[in-house]
Formats: C-alpha cells, sequence, structure tokens
C-alpha cells in the first residue's frame, strides 16, 4: 500500500574508512525480498540505515512519500524489525516483554493487545512458553520470539536480518514457515548470508559485497541464467591449487573425504568435469569474485 | 608458580590504559588539593583548623590521603573485582581453571598483584601532594620542612591495610557471585559504613567505639589529632598503639578471614553460573491457530503521555526490586538511624526529636544515598537496554524519544521521592517512640519537596551528561567529574553563586518563624537553575542515542533532523528564562546588595586600614544617655530606628572633629548633631564620616546625635534579624560608632603579611593602660542611661533591656516604652515576637521580689520550669554569695533558630530556640541538664559582665565567662550533685583539647586570654571547678564576693586579670601555691593514666584495692610545644563503685582522695568499704588532661568472699 522501496545511491563510510555501502541502488517490491552477502558485506548496515538506527553519507531512501532519513518516526510506525544481535530482559516473561513491544508499538487497547499477543505467540508456538523467562529460552525460541515481536502490529515494512543464524535445521525450517505466511503485499527484507534461505523464500533478490550490489533479480531467472555453465569434478585435495589456477572455481566442498570442485565455463571443460545442475548457490559463488572466495578455501 | 601468576597480573595491570589514568587522577587530586588549600585559585587560603597548621603537615597529609583514599575504595572495588570477575566476563575461566595452578598461587598471586597496583595508584594523592606544594606560585610560609616520613605514614597505617582489607571482601565477593554490581554495593556498603562511625565519633561516650567500627580506620587516627596541639599536628604522627593498633588488626584480620573462606571455597571446577537453575513453568495448552486480529495504532499524544507513564511505572518497579537498589536503600536507612539516635546532643543529652531537627538529619543523610542512588541507576536505566542487546528493538519503535527519556527521568525521581518519603516515614517512627507528639507533617511535606527539586536539577545534569557520553561507563566517570566540577566552580576562582549549578541560597526551618521569606532567594535560584535543567533536557532529547550511530558528526547530523520548531521554541523559552532569572538574580546580588569575591573583601580590609587607621588616636567623646525609637515591621521584615544619642567629652581636652562609622549594609536616612559641623570625609563605601565641628567641644560639654535608619534586608535575602516571628538583634548593628574601630581590619597574622601590613596583636596586653579605659564590650561608651520606645505588629510582644513604663495601643500596633533604672554597658538588643509567658517570682533576703519571665514560643514548652529553677536557684546562690542582684526583674526571651545561643543582656537574657529550649533532659537519669546550665551561666553575667566588666586586653573574658560558668557549676552541683559535675567537665575538657589543635595563632595561660573560646569556657570551667574544689567553696566565693566589690561599676580605667588574680592568690593555701602558675599563669597539661586495678576483699566491707598509675606534668608554650616538668602536686585517686538511684544503678565514688605525687609511675593500696567496679586517677576531671581516656581501668576483683566465708568472718 505504499509500494516499493527505493534506496538511491546510499553510501557509508565507517570511521576505520571501511566503506559499508557504497553507492547502493535498489527498489524493493512489496513480497518477500532477500539480500544475500557474506558476512561484513554491509546488509546488516543497510538493514538498520532502514530500520532508522543509522545515518547514510549520502543517498536517500523513500517508501512511497516517507523519506526514510529524516521522517524516522513515520517509518517506525510502519516498521517490524529484527536485529541480526538481540537480546531481551532475561526475567522477564514473553507474554510481558511482547506486551510491552505492543504498547511501543501503539497498540492501546489493552484486549487489543490481548489478542495480538496471544494470536502470535501461537503462531510461532511459542503459547505454552508464554509465561517463562525469556532467559530462559533455547535459540530458536529466541529466533522464533523475535519474529513475533516484528509483526506486532502488522508492519508494512518488515527487516529480519540474519535470522536463520545458528539455526538448527529444524528451527530454520520452522522459521522459513512463519516468514512464508506473511502477508504478500508487504515488503519483506530478509538479510542473510545463507542461500538457501533466499532460494526458498524469496521471489525478488541482490547479492551484496562490499557494500555494492553485485546481482540484482528473481532467483530463478539467474539460476537459469548460468544454467548449463556450472561444472563439477572430484579431486584429491593436494591437486585443488592446480585447478584453481586453471579454471574458474567458483566453490570447492569436500564430499566423501575428496574435494568437490564447482567450476563455471561456458563450454564443457573436459579434463574428467561433469555437468551440475546450477542452483541459487552458484549464482552466488559466481557473483561474488572468484578470488576472495577462494580465499576463504 | 605464585610468581608466574602475580608477575602476569601486574603485567596486565601496568599495561592496562586505565591503572595509569587512575594514578594520574589521583596525583592530579594531589596537587589540586594542595593548590586549592594554599588558595592558588581564590586567592585566599582555605583554613583548616588553624592558619598555623602548615599545609604539609602530618595532619593535613594524614587527612587528606586518607580521604581520598576512602573515594578510591570504589577503585579498590573496581579493580579487585574485575580481578576475577574478568575470567568469567570474558570467558577465560575455563583456560585457567585447566592450567596446573595451585589455588594459593591463583588466588593470592591476584590479590598480591592487585593490592600491589592499588598501593601504587592510590600513592598518587600523596605524591601529588609531595610535588605540588613546589608549584612556584604558592606561598612557602604555608607549608614546613618536607618531611618524606609525613607521606609514607597514612600510607602505611590507613591506605595499605584498606586496600588489603576491603580487596579482600571485594575479591570474596567478585568470586562468590561473579558479578561486579554487588562489588560495588559493597564499595558503597563500606562508604556508608564510616559515615556510620563518623556519626557515631561526635558523641564523647562513643568516640572509642567509633575508632573501632570505622573500616577505614579514620576515626582512630582522628581521634588521636583531636587532642594535639598545632606544633603536634605539624611534627607529631599518631602513634600505632592503642585503638588505632586494634582497629587496624581487626580489620585486616577481618579480610585474612575472608580471604581464608575464599580459598576454602575455590574449586577450579567452577561453573558460570552458581546456584540452581530455576525450573520454569510451562503452561500447556491445546494448540490453536488464532487469526491475529488487525489492529488499530494509536500514535497520539495523549496515547504517548500514557505510555509515558506505563514506562515509568515499568522502569520504577525494575529499579526498586534490583538487589543493588535494595541494598543502598537499607544502608543509607541504617545510617538514617544510627544518626538520628546519635546526633543532635549537647553534653550527651539529646534534644527533643524535633521535626527539623528530624528532617534535618535526613537531608545531611540522604543527600548522599541520593547522589549515590542517582549516579548509579541513570545510568543504569539509560543503557539498560543495550546492555540486553535491546536496543535495536527499542530504538526502531515509534516511540518519541520524550516518551524514553521523560520516563527514565521520571522513574528515577519517583525511587528517589520515594527514598525520602521511607526516611521520613523512619523520621515520624523515630518522634512517636521518642514520644514526642508536636510532628510537623506539614514540614515533612516542604522538606521532601524542596528535596526533590533539588534532586531534579542535579538529575537532569547527569541524564545529560550520559546522553552525550553516549556510553555507561564513561558517563558514569563524567557524571561524577561533573557534579563536582558543576557545585564547586568557587573552588576553582568563580565564587558567584551564578556559577554553581543547582546551587545558591538556604533555608532554615524554624519553629518560631517557619520558613521566614528565606525560599525567596533559594527558590530564585532554584528557579533559575530549573530553566537550565529544561535546556538539559531538551539538549538530552535532541542528542538521545537511538540506534547505533556514535561519532559525534553524525550524532550531530541526528540533532539536526530533529531540531525543528517546537524544539526552537522550547529552547528559546528556556534561555530567556534562564537570562531572565540570572539577571534578577545578578540585580539581587550585585546591584542591590553588595558581592564580594573574598579577595576583594580582603582588599577593601586593607585598604580601611591604610587609609583611615591615624583617626584611632583622635579622642572621641562618649555615650552617655541612649534613646532609641524602634519600630518592628515583623511582616516587611523591617525595623525602623530613630536614635538620640547623648555622648560627652570626658577627656580634658576639647574635640573638634567627630569620627563616626555607619553600617553599610543599613540605610541611614537622616544624621545631624546639635551644633553646627562640617563633613571632611564621607565615604560610603566603608560608612566612615569625618565631622569637622564649628566649635569644638569642650571638656564636660555634651553632643547629641540624631539619626534615622532602617533594617532590612535588600531585595530577595534572607531576613534573619527582623523577622515574621522573633525578630532579634542588637545595638551593634545600628549604633553610629564613634570613632575609628579596628573590628573592620584584616586579623589573620598571615594574610596581614601577605599584604604587607604590620602586625597586628589580636587583643592588647593585659597592663595596656589605653586599651584599659575600654572595656571588651564597647569602645565608645562607659555605662550608659537606656530608654526605648519599641513598637511592634499587635499580635506580638516587643522587649528590649529595662523597665516597661507603659504599654499601649496605637494605629493597630502594638506600643512599649522601656527604661532602665541604672546605667549599664552600651549593648541592648530588640525582641519581638509573639509570646506564651512563664511567670515566676523569687525573693531576696530583704523581701523584695525578683520578677521571672520566661517568653516563649507555644511549640516550646518543654523547658521553661527547668529555666525558672535555675534562675531561681541561681539569684539565690549568686546573691548570697557574689553581692545582690542589682535589678528586679530577669527575663528570658526565645528567638528562632538562626543563631544558636543565649546572651545576656541588663535583666533580659535572649535565649535561641535551638539549645534549652528543645532539650530532652529525661526524668531520673544522669543527663547533664544544659537548660539549666546555660541559664545559669547567662543569669551569672548580670554579676560578672553586667557589674564587673573587663578592660578590652588581654585576659579579661576569664571574668566575665570563665566566671560565669563557674557560677554556673556551683549551681549545677547543689542540683545535681559532683558526679554530674564530673561528666560535665569532661566534656569541657574535651572541647579544649579539641580546641587548642584549631588555634591560629598561640594559646595563652588562662590569665590572658584572648578571643578563645575553648579556654575561656572549656579550661575556664575546669580550672574554676578545680580551683573550687582545691581550695574550697567559700574561699574562692569570698575572693569574688571582695573583688566585685571592687570593682562593680567602675569607671576607666577598666579592671584586668592581674587584678583579679591579686583576689585569688590570697586563698590559696602556700601548700599548692603552685596552682596560681600552672593553672591560671602557665598552659600546664597533666597526663594521668591508670594502669591496673586489682581489688581482694578482705571483710564484709573491706576491700583492698592496688593500684598502678603514672602521671606527668607537662608545660606548653603557645605553639604547643611541651616539656616535662617536676611535680609535687595534689590528683585524686577515685574509685568509683555502683549505686543504686530511683532504681537505677549509677556510678558513685567509694574513695575518693587528693594524694600528692610526683611524676613517674606509682603503686598505692587503699581500702573501700564497698565494691569497687572502676579506679581512677582524677576520673572528676578537675585537672587538663592530654589524654582523658587513660584515666581509668575497670577494677579486676582477684578474690571475692563468698557468702560462706563472709558468715565465718563475721563470727
Amino acid at each position: 500500500m505504499y509500494g516499493s522501496l527505493k534506496i538511491e545511491g546510499l553510501s557509508k563510510t565507517y570511521n576505520n574508512e571501511v566503506k559499508a555501502l557504497d553507492n547502493v541502488t535498489l527498489e524493493i517490491k512489496p513480497g518477500m525480498f532477500g539480500l544475500l552477502g557474506p558476512n561484513g558485506a554491509g546488509k546488516s548496515t543497510l538493514m538498520r540505515i532502514i530500520a532508522t538506527l543509522q545515518e547514510p553519507d549520502s543517498g536517500t531512501i523513500t517508501l512511497g512519500d516517507i523519506d526514510v532519513i529524516k521522517q524516522k518516526q513515520e517509518i517506525r510506525k510502519l516498521l517490524g524489525y529484527l536485529p541480526q544481535e538481540f537480546g531481551f530482559y532475561p526475567k522477564v516473561s514473553a507474554w510481558d516483554m511482547l506486551d510491552h513491544f505492543a504498547s511501543l508499538k501503539g497498540i492501546s487497547g489493552a484486549k487489543e493487545r490481548k489478542a495480538v499477543i496471544g494470536g502470535l505467540l501461537q503462531k510461532v508456538h511459542l503459547y505454552e512458553y508464554r509465561k517463562k523467562r525469556l532467559g530462559g529460552y533455547s535459540g530458536g525460541m529466541r529466533q522464533r520470539f523475535g519474529i513475533a515481536q516484528a509483526l506486532l502490529g502488522d508492519p508494512d515494512l518488515i527487516i529480519v536480518d540474519e535470522p536463520t543464524a545458528g539455526l538448527d535445521p529444524k528451527e530454520r525450517n520452522h522459521f522459513h514457515n512463519l516468514l512464508s505466511e506473511i502477508g504478500e503485499n508487504k515488503i519483506v527484507i530478509l538479510s542473510t548470508h545463507i542461500v538457501e534461505d533466499v532460494s526458498e523464500l524469496c521471489q525478488d533478490m541482490a547479492i551484496i559485497h562490499k557494500g555494492e550490489v553485485l546481482m540484482r533479480g528473481n532467483p530463478l531467472e539467474a539460476i537459469a541464467a548460468i544454467n548449463g555453465k556450472i561444472w563439477k569434478k572430484l579431486i584429491d585435495k593436494s591437486e585443488s591449487g592446480a585447478y584453481i589456477a586453471k579454471y574458474k572455481v567458483i566453490s570447492t566442498k569436500l564430499h566423501a573425504g575428496r574435494q568437490q570442485i564447482n567450476v563455471y565455463s561456458e563450454n564443457m571443460p573436459g579434463d574428467g568435469f561433469t555437468g551440475k545442475d546450477a542452483n541459487l548457490e552458484d549464482v552466488y559463488f559466481t557473483t561474488i569474485p572468484a578470488d576472495e572466495m577462494i580465499e576463504g578455501v | 608458580m605464585f610468581f608466574n601468576v602475580f608477575g602476569f597480573e601486574m603485567k596486565y595491570r601496568l599495561s592496562k590504559l586505565s591503572t595509569w589514568i587512575y594514578f594520574v587522577i589521583f596525583l592530579i587530586l594531589g596537587i589540586l588539593i594542595v593548590n586549592a588549600l594554599a588558595g592558588a585559585f581564590t586567592g585566599t587560603r582555605v583554613m583548616i583548623n588553624s592558619e598555623k597548621v602548615t599545609l604539609n603537615s602530618p595532619y593535613i597529609n594524614h587527612s587528606a590521603i586518607t580521604i581520598f583514599g576512602l573515594f578510591g575504595i570504589f577503585i579498590v572495588a573496581s579493580v579487585m573485582g574485575f580481578s576475577i570477575y574478568r575470567d568469567f566476563e570474558y570467558n577465560t575461566y575455563p583456560m585457567f581453571f585447566t592450567k596446573p595452578v595451585s589455588k594459593a598461587s591463583y588466588l593470592l598471586g591476584r590479590y598480591f598483584a592487585n593490592g600491589l597496583i592499588l598501593t601504587f595508584i592510590l600513592s598518587g594523592t600523596g605524591l601529588g601532594m609531595l610535588v605540588g606544594q613546589f608549584c612556584p606560585w604558592l606561598d612557602k610560609a604555608a607549608f614546613g620542612p618536607v618531611n618524606l616520613l609525613y607521606y609514607i605514614y597514612p600510607y602505611l597505617v590507613n591506605v595499605l591495610p584498606n586496600v588489603l582489607f576491603t580487596g579482600a571482601i571485594f575479591f570474596s565477593l567478585a568470586f562468590a557471585t561473579r558479578r561486579m554490581l554487588p562489588v560495588y554495593i559493597a564499595g558503597i556498603v563500606l562508604f556508608v559504613g564510616y559515615f556510620i562511625g563518623t556519626a557515631l565519633f561526635d558523641r564523647l561516650e562513643m568516640k572509642e567505639v567509633a575508632a573501632l567500627i570505622d573500616p577505614m580506620g579514620m576515626n582512630a587516627v582522628g581521634m588521636v589529632y583531636e587532642n594535639f596541639s598545632v606544633v603536634e599536628r605539624n611534627t607529631k604522627m599518631p602513634p600505632f598503639t592503642g585503638l588505632l593498633l586494634l582497629n587496624r588488626l581487626i580489620w585486616l584480620a577481618a579480610g585474612g578471614i575472608l580471604m581464608l573462606i575464599t580459598y576454602l571455597k575455590f574449586k577450579f571446577s567452577q561453573t558460570m553460573v552458581p546456584g540452581k537453575a530455576k525450573k520454569e513453568k510451562v503452561v500447556e495448552t491445546s494448540y490453536v491457530e488464532i487469526e491475529v486480529p488487525v489492529v488499530h495504532k494509536d500514535y497520539s499524544w495523549k496515547q504517548n503521555l500514557k505510555r509515558c507513564l506505563s514506562f515509568i511505572k515499568l522502569e520504577f518497579q525494575e529499579i526498586i526490586s534490583s538487589a543493588n537498589f535494595i541494598t543502598i536503600a537499607f544502608a543509607g536507612l541504617i545510617l538514617l538511624v544510627v544518626s538520628l539516635l546519635q546526633s543532635n546532643r549537647f553534653y550527651e543529652t539529646q534534644v527533643l526529636a524535633i521535626t527539623y531537627n528530624v528532617t534535618a538529619v535526613i537531608n545531611a543523610n540522604f543527600a548522599m544515598i541520593s547522589l549515590i542512588i542517582l549516579l548509579i541507576y541513570t545510568g543504569e536505566t539509560l543503557w539498560k537496554a543495550r546492555e540486553h542487546k535491546l536496543d535495536g528493538i527499542l530504538d526502531s519503535q515509534p516511540v518519541p524519544n520524550w516518551v524514553y527519556l521523560f520516563s527514565k527521568f521520571t522513574a528515577l525521581l519517583l525511587v528517589q521521592f520515594c527514598l525520602i518519603l521511607a526516611a521520613s516515614i523512619a523520621g515520624i517512627i523515630y518522634q512517636v517512640l521518642k514520644g514526642f507528639s508536636d510532628i510537623n507533617l506539614g514540614l515533612y511535606a516542604a522538606n521532601l519537596g524542596l528535596s526533590m527539586v533539588s534532586i531534579t536539577l542535579l538529575a537532569a545534569l547527569i541524564f545529560l551528561v550520559h546522553i552525550l557520553a553516549n556510553n555507561k561507563f564513561a558517563g558514569h566517570a563524567l557524571a561524577i567529574g561533573s557534579y563536582f566540577l558543576f557545585s564547586n566552580f568557587s573552588l576553582v576562582g568563580l565564587e558567584h553563586p551564578l556559577f554553581s549549578y543547582g546551587r545558591g541560597g538556604s533555608w532554615m526551618y524554624s519553629d518560631m518563624n517557619g520558613f521566614g521569606n528565606m525560599l525567596a532567594r533559594w527558590g530564585s535560584f532554584r528557579i533559575y537553575w530549573a530553566f537550565l535543567a529544561a535546556i538539559f533536557l531538551v539538549v538530552g532529547l535532541l542528542f538521545y542515542p537511538r540506534g547505533r550511530e556514535s561519532s559525534f558528526r553524525k550524532r550531530w547530523q541526528i540533532c539536526q533532523q530533529r531540531y525543528g520548531k517546537d524544539y526552537k521554541i522550547a529552547l528559546i523559552i528556556f534561555l530567556v528564562g534562564f537570562i531572565g532569572m540570572g539577571s534578577y538574580i545578578f540585580y539581587n546580588e550585585n546591584v542591590l546588595n553588595e558581592f564580594k569575591r573574598t579577595k576583594t573583601g580582603e582588599l577593601e580590609q586593607v585598604n580601611f586600614e591604610k587609609k583611615y587607621q591615624h583617626y584611632d588616636d583622635i579622642a572621641q567623646p562618649r555615650y552617655t544617655d541612649v534613646y532609641v525609637q524602634v519600630d518592628i515591621y515583623p511582616g516587611s521584615n523591617r525595623a525602623e530606628v530613630q536614635g538620640k544619642m547623648t555622648a560627652r567629652n570626658k577627656t580634658s581636652q576639647p574635640i573638634d572633629s567627630l569620627i563616626v562609622i555607619l553600617n553599610t549594609d543599613l540605610d541611614y536616612n537622616y544624621f545631624s548633631m546639635d551644633r553646627e559641623y562640617r563633613a571632611n570625609v564621607v565615604d560610603t563605601d566603608y560608612g566612615l564620616y569625618s565631622y569637622k565641628l564649628a566649635s569644638p567641644l569642650l571638656p564636660g560639654e555634651d553632643i547629641v546625635i540624631e539619626y534615622d535608619c532602617t533594617i532590612q534586608p535588600k531585595g530577595y535575602f534572607p531576613a534573619t534579624s527582623v523577622v515574621e516571628n522573633g525578630t532579634f538583634f542588637n545595638s551593634m548593628t545600628f549604633f553610629p560608632h564613634l570613632g575609628y574601630s579596628d573590628n573592620y581590619e584584616l586579623s589573620s597574622e598571615e594574610k596581614r603579611k601577605k599584604y604587607g601590613l604590620e602586625p597586628k596583636l589580636r587583643m592588647a596586653k593585659v597592663d595596656d593602660e589605653k586599651a584599659r579605659m575600654n572595656t571588651y564590650i564597647s569602645d565608645d561608651a562607659d555605662w550608659v542611661n537606656y530608654e526605648a520606645i519599641l513598637s511592634t505588629s499587635i499580635d506580638q510582644t516587643a522587649i528590649t533591656p529595662g523597665y516597661l513604663q507603659k504599654e499601649w495601643e496605637e494605629n493597630g500596633r502594638k506600643y512599649f516604652h522601656y527604661k532602665m533604672d541604672h546605667p549599664g554597658l552600651n549593648f541592648f538588643c530588640y525582641v519581638s515576637a509573639r509570646y506564651e509567658e512563664n511567670h515566676d517570682v523569687w525573693t531576696n533576703e530583704s523581701g523584695e521580689d525578683v520578677e521571672l519571665t520566661i517568653y516563649y514560643d507555644h511549640h516550646h514548652p518543654y523547658n521553661t520550669e527547668r529555666m525558672i529553677k535555675a534562675l531561681k536557684s541561681g539569684l539565690g546562690y549568686f546573691s548570697k554569695n557574689f553581692g545582690p542582684y542589682p535589678d528586679r526583674q530577669v527575663r528570658i526571651l526565645e528567638f528562632p533558630r538562626y543563631s544558636s545561643y543565649a546572651q545576656s543582656f541588663v535583666n533580659t537574657i535572649p535565649y535561641s530556640e535551638s539549645i534549652g529550649f528543645v532539650a530532652d533532659v529525661r526524668e531520673n537519669s544522669e543527663d547533664i541538664d544544659y537548660p539549666y546550665n546555660v541559664t545559669a551561666h547567662e543569669l551569672g553575667h548580670q554579676w560578672w559582665a553586667h557589674q564587673v566588666i573587663g578592660a578590652n586586653v588581654q585576659g579579661s573574658v576569664l571574668m566575665s565567662e570563665a566566671l560565669a560558668q563557674y557560677s554556673s557549676l556551683m549551681v549545677m552541683e547543689k542540683e545535681y550533685g559532683k558526679s554530674q559535675i564530673g561528666r560535665f567537665l569532661k566534656h569541657e575538657l574535651s572541647s579544649y583539647l579539641i580546641g587548642r589543635g584549631g588555634e591560629s595563632r598561640e594559646e595563652l595561660p588562662l590569665y590572658l586570654v584572648e578571643s578563645q573560646q575553648y579556654i575561656y569556657y572549656y579550661k575556664g570551667a575546669v580550672i574554676m571547678y578545680a580551683l573550687r574544689d582545691y581550695c574550697g567553696e567559700k574561699a574562692v566565693n569570698s575572693a569574688l564576693k571582695k573583688y566585685l566589690q571592687a570593682t562593680a561599676y567602675e569607671e576607666p580605667p577598666y579592671t584586668n586579670s592581674l587584678e583579679f588574680m591579686e583576689y585569688i592568690e590570697p586563698i590559696v593555701p602556700d601548700s599548692l601555691n603552685y596552682i596560681i602558675d600552672d593553672w591560671f599563669k602557665k598552659i600546664t597539661l597533666y597526663d594521668n593514666k591508670m594502669k591496673k586495678a586489682e581489688c581482694w576483699q578482705e571483710g564484709k566491707r573491706k576491700y583492698r584495692v592496688e593500684l598502678e598509675f603514672e602521671m606527668n606534668k607537662y608545660y606548653a608554650d603557645g605553639q604547643g610545644n611541651d616539656s616535662k616538668a617536676e611535680m609535687n602536686d595534689l590528683v585524686e585517686i577515685v574509685i568509683f563503685g555502683n549505686a543504686y538511684v530511683k532504681g537505677k544503678q549509677v556510678k558513685r565514688p567509694v574513695y575518693q582522695k587528693k594524694h600528692r605525687l610526683n611524676s613517674g609511675e606509682h603503686k598505692l593500696t587503699v581500702y573501700t568499704k564497698r565494691k569497687p567496679q572502676e579506679a581512677s586517677i582524677d576520673g572528676m576531671f578537675k585537672l587538663i588532661d592530654k589524654n582523658m581516656l587513660d584515666n581509668s581501668v575497670k577494677v579486676k576483683i582477684i578474690d571475692e568472699l563468698d557468702q560462706e566465708d563472709l558468715a565465718q568472718g563475721d563470727l
């Protein structure tokens, strides 16, 4: 109902001269938007700027006719935000904490608050733990509580920053279900370094690295674009250096004690390589500059 | 292994910046304190005790080093606590605990390494003070020779043991709780513990307890210094023996035990969270999918306000439910209770639980607690979310800054409100338990309100500092720093009260006069600061941190985004208010009144002396007749005076010019003389006028001076003399002074030197014949006739010395005409209030009545009967033994507690509400009846001052104050017995010893006493009573009677102490001749010490007591250097037993006899009939004793006969 979130020319440099964002321009339409990038890519900085917690050096962000940077109070009314790192007062129960947040969100009626909180806690499967102290919550419960908090007050702009980090597969799955239930007409920005989060949830995405948007588009289209150009081979660990020198290796991973290397090549490289069905991970690794990825290996 | 841990810890600490910062802070504080004391900032030296006490003396060093050490306790807490806590904070404990380190090495290595580091940090103060004195701009005269030991000793005796002991506490606590806050709280509790000790220390009877329970050992040191003379304070250090040693041993042992417990409890297999995790309740419900309803969101102003209120509740609950808050509040309440029970005593006798006394105790003790809570919890409440990483969520909520800020701010104020409310309730309970029923709830409410104003102002500053600092720890440090800076600008030379944030003006509540007009100035300053506080809060809102930005550039950017029209309007309004109020204050302080920096004031005094001192030689006429009309307007704090005073040329030369000094604080509307004159000098700055008479005033001729003046404070200044109810001022404020007066001259020896003035005697020599032409009360009159008409509002009584001639009403006002029937001193008082009256009559031997009236406030009927009793017995004893009472009336008039003394005028004694009127002398107790004592003392002045008045020379106050003390003691002895006198004299002796340590020039022997209260009151009382005890009551009284007959109402030259001694000397028997010299003419100190007393019962009423004691006598010079003297003196041995008076056990002598003894060790065997309990040498304190705490010991019963033996013995 506010249209899309428009980010234009957004730059931010920290004191230590690290460029966190470098002239970022993005348009984010309603729906689930994945912001993919390695740690330190600038995702959280971008998220925090949108969530009114940081100031860019230059650039603008608008949502409808709201200037996000200047009209902080206005954007906060529409916002649901789950920061990357967060905690709660450990001695407070989930219910009381959520009640406090509901009041902050402007939900003034006590009855209304009760209904909303009850509903949300059911939704995130925490209703039976509503009286438990938050200090006693496990990681997954905390994360679910976090999303409940972000969904309070029916926000139009929802930002979840690295919500699945540290969750086990079951919890992550549960979390994905939760996110997928959020209405389609809302802007949901999911920042993550986990490719599956995006491939499972998002119709639209961007890959961000060192503060720059390297890729932008629909995940399926992006996969289609590289399909047929990804090749794989199992090699001995000791050989990897030679392959890296020879091919455009996009990723390596261990497979049953040997190393599988994936390379990008327009044509079949031969040399024992076989074709591989491209997935979003390959898109990601193809996009991120290879030399840096290899360093990681 | 120990050395590995020790070495690692040392390296770690030395590599940390904080270690060096702490050290440098103490170093700078050390340098600053020396500079501040020496007056580098204000230009005038700050006096501690006496200007004779050098600024690098053991006394000053010891005090400063231990006081900074006391504050250093928080650094000890931080360093010691963190040395353990950091392993848990950084989760390094598993690494340490799995290393092959022994328990002892791990614990002791860290403990001692940090102890050493702390010693290094705290050594900064001493080092700073040592170095600071060499600052080239400081006056070298303020310092004595440098002795390194004076700097090291305080560390050895106090600081180091304190580091070890308190360190052990913090170390153990950090270990036991794995948290830092309890460590800090323990620091606060220890800090408060010191103040509890100090509250006890004010009581003579509790001094020994106070010296032991103070964990810092400061009271134990203070107790030794208290009895040091000035020279001793400059050269001697408290010996490491006795209570001081015991104190140190006790607390070091406590530390050792704690360390031992920690060692025993310490296990390397510690897990992070001590204690069992609580089982959480899980509420089982069947899972039903509920549709989350669409909500309605409300961001209206009204909703925000509601939200703010609910947050206040949350924050408030959060603070008051925290264990730490409860600990501090509890410590505060204990401090309050101890202070309530211990404070407000005179001579150990309690003061009634008057509400203003209780609120004063609350304010004194809770100011500190309030500040501590404010400082801690501002940080806690502002940064709590950040600590729990909840800031990201909270900061992005659609809640305006003001809701967050004001909810925290208000919650904290609410906490403070509740604390003071709790303290007030404790106060009320205390009043009720003491059986005091006149509880002034209104005052509690007002006090609460006024306290909250001050706290709010402070809170605004501290909030702003924290917000700007944007960090909890930096915030705490800066908050403490700015608190001291903002409220103490005067120490760095900005003396104007407009600079001292949150301060300015003061108020005092009086039962008689309520708040008077005192809230006008106080309130003006508070409004002024409130505007600034509002600006602080607005700026706080602009900078209120939301989100992560910490660079100032970004924060400024955010601030600019927020800065809109509303902020602008608010800032302008508050700024205009601030400047407006500031101008109003400036107008009142500097235009209507005169604001003087200390140094400016001194310079004016110097100029006055330089300019006009030569007038001192010009002979002047002297007043002979005084007629005044004083119209008192209590409602407007104003008195209109019309005076007509006659002065006579009593010299043999004509006088051709008149020097007049008028009080510059008053407005003289009219001044004239009854002969032609012209003004030669008109100096309105000093109020000095020189008039040339057209025709000289010939010897014996009179001149009549007429004047009008208005007495009224200017602007909003508090009125303390003419007030709504309880006006009290004296004639010296408005009588035109004839001739030059050296009262305006600078008197401090050091300052005179600094300004290049000739040294000046504090008082003329005892035999100065010129000075003997004046009394010490007045230098422009001898004995004057007096008549006055007073008027006041219709509901008040106005009183001045003299007899009421007529009383009438006119124009809705009351008029009183008073006239004295005989000449008296030129010193009168003016009193007006709504009074209750207690009348009585005393009849003298010739059957003439003397009318006795106590004029008192309806709040204070408590002790008027005691006063009447004292007047009656005083009149009886004094007129019988000294001479007849010259008047037909004695009136006691209560006045508000703006001053706390009583003062005798002819037949009239104004008496402050804060002393005798509110004493709580319990019946059937040993309480010293000080209302009785003070009343008798003032009555004594009707003989000793109003009949016999000494010349304006040394020694004269002996014949007024010391004799009034003596007179009072005599009637007290008759009424209450000798043992009460013994206890009374113990207090007097203690006050004398403390007083001589503060001597600013030279201690003088009693017969040459100058304006030295510690000598003429306290030593005077002891010596005069001893004289009577050694020479007999009759002999002393007959000498006094003869002296009075010879000197009463004499014309100049006035009597001096040499003449007085001529009457005393003959009554002293030859065998006691030494007492004239030793007690009156020299400064003599005994040191009597009872060492051992053992008792064997030898029969039913026969106890053999063997005593061992030591005695010495010393002569001291004026600076306090003493030298041993030969003695062969009479000293009283008193052995006390138990007696029962009205069912209560009391101490009474069972043996009391004077023995002639020489100096040194003695053994003595005496027999008593009743069972001895306590043996003493000079236990009734008749001699001036250097150390009065070692005069007695408990008698040890070695052998007691049982009933059977006794029965056999009887056979």
